[in-house]
């Protein structure tokens, strides 16, 4: 999943259909990814996954799938409680650029 | 409560749990531990080492909270895409309401199961019962 | 014969937006026994003792979907709910919630009706000349009534919208009886347009503002089920929207000589 593309500027424009789905695939792909983030600080044998190459792509994979689903779902209820059309359009990108921002500094930067 | 305009109760009738379905419980605390994960999110991506050194007072209600999250969250998708709620039926009194009391229902108990073992596991860990 | 009777208190709010700042709960004590209704004790108020009590029914056997309430905290028909089936000593009555209220009782559903209205709630075709001039009828067998039957049996009574988390903080969010009727007509098989409907349910506001809380199937008066027809419907939007799949169907026109005679 091309991480950068799928939030491009494009995103505003998608329907609501493709961004839910998304936000459920993004949730399950946390589960994996999130798992094995989660077990590789916790378990000692399982911390020599941190030596794999595999691991940062995991990590990469994880990073863009947590930004999505939080910042979607930070969207959704923002929109439920605020539903003024102004006030959608600024959100949505607002949201979209802390989210392209915060990937690109935490992959380049962090990890 | 607003009595002029809308008569809403706004946020606060998220709250407004008993009487209701079992769904409704779990989409309030779907929605809380998502917001509190949120924040989690932004305060670990911020100071990145010292989650770690988070005490087990906080990752402990955080662990559980986020288990919820995911498990309750699997259940909603399979839901939300039209796979559990059961098919439609003839409406004959009394009523059945398959959403309510079919597969969904089900998959219901089965979250619970699965957060109460996954927590158990997670304390476990957490405590240094397990792993490292 | 005398029947058991109990004496229960009624707490019922009152409240005249054009005259009140606010709400007052007003006290009546009445003697019920095991088949008095909600409904039965607001007219017994309103014929003897406030005439003032204003209140909104009709049919007073859970057809019309007009005496819709809140009583002892959920969403109830009036002409349905039986006073010493609560189990309570005292019974409070308010409006239903996410409705701007009239008055007393009677709430305003023009919000409800207007977004109906905009989901098109009639079967849509593409052969208009037959729709104009009709020259038979469509058949549907019985498996394809089976698909949206349930849904149809609707009777807009709005408690489910009243139920509804989503709706008591997004105003524009199309509310579970609307997403219902949506699918009802969706799901019918002489029914084309889905597309037509489409940019609505797919919208911000739309289907997908429904988080599966459920709370409008557990107080459907009715057996409904919408918490299932939007979740049925969201699947459906999936469909079409990403994978671009829509159901094919064929329907049967059975020819009456005298269609175009006598319309319906």
């Amino acid at each position: 999943m091309d991480a950068d593309r799928v939030r491009s500027v494009g995103v505003v424009g998608m329907r609501e259909s493709v961004k839910m789905l998304l936000h459920y695939i993004a949730g399950v792909t946390i589960l994996v990814t999130g798992a094995i983030h989660i077990m590789s600080g916790h378990f000692k044998t399982l911390g020599l996954i941190k030596t794999w190459d595999l691991y940062s792509v995991n990590k990469i994979i994880f990073l863009a799938a947590v930004l999505y689903h939080a910042l979607n779902g930070v969207r959704v209820i923002l929109t439920e409680l605020i539903p003024r059309r102004g006030f959608s359009d600024v959100m949505n990108t607002v949201l979209i650029i802390l989210g392209l921002s915060l990937f690109v500094y935490v992959s380049l930067f962090v990890l | 409560m607003s009595r002029k305009g809308g008569n809403r109760r706004s946020i606060l009738e998220w709250f407004r749990i008993r009487g209701y379905s079992l769904e409704k419980t779990l989409y309030l605390f779907q929605r809380v531990s998502g917001i509190v994960t949120v924040g989690y999110l932004l305060w670990h991506l911020a100071f990145r080492d010292e989650a770690y050194l988070l005490p087990p007072e906080i990752q402990v209600p955080l662990g559980i909270l986020i288990t919820f999250h995911a498990v309750n969250g699997l259940r909603l998708v399979l839901a939300e895409l039209g796979f559990t709620v059961g098919k439609p039926i003839r409406a004959v009194f009394p009523y059945v309401f398959t959403s309510l009391t079919g597969i969904q229902r089900l998959s219901v108990y089965l979250v619970v199961i699965a957060f109460f073992a996954l927590v158990v596991v997670w304390m476990l860990i957490v405590l240094g019962v397990l792993g490292w | 014969m005398k029947n058991n009777t109990v004496k229960i208190k009624f707490r019922i709010f009152r409240f005249n937006p054009s005259v009140d700042s606010s709400g007052r709960w007003d006290e009546y004590e009445l003697e019920v026994d095991k088949s008095t209704t909600i409904l039965d004790v607001l007219l017994r108020i309103k014929e003897a003792i406030d005439p003032t009590l204003a209140v909104r029914y009709s049919c007073r056997q859970a057809v019309c979907g007009s005496c819709g309430m809140i009583v002892n905290g959920k969403q109830r028909l009036a002409c349905f709910t039986r006073v010493l089936e609560l189990n309570s000593s005292i019974v409070t009555i308010e409006p239903l919630r996410n409705l701007p209220i009239i008055r007393d009782l009677v709430t305003d559903f023009s919000d409800l009706f207007k977004k109906e209205r905009m989901v098109k709630p009639y079967v849509i075709r593409s052969d208009v000349e037959e729709i104009t001039k009709p020259t038979g009828m469509y058949l549907q067998r019985p498996e394809e009534l089976l698909e949206y039957l349930q849904f149809a049996d609707c009777i807009e009574c709005g408690l489910c919208s009243s139920a509804c988390p989503t709706y008591s903080t997004d105003p524009l969010f199309l509310t579970p009886m609307v997403l219902n009727k949506a699918y009802r007509f969706t799901a019918d098989s002489r029914d084309m347009g889905l597309y037509d409907r489409f940019s609505i349910i797919d919208s911000e506001h739309g289907c997908w503002r429904c988080h599966f809380a459920a709370a409008c199937s557990s107080v459907c008066p009715k057996g409904v089920d919408p918490a299932k027809s939007i979740q049925l419907l969201k699947k459906v939007t999936i469909s079409a929207s990403i994978f671009n799949r829509v159901k094919k169907r064929r329907v049967e026109l059975a020819l009456r000589p005298h269609a175009a005679e006598s319309p319906i």
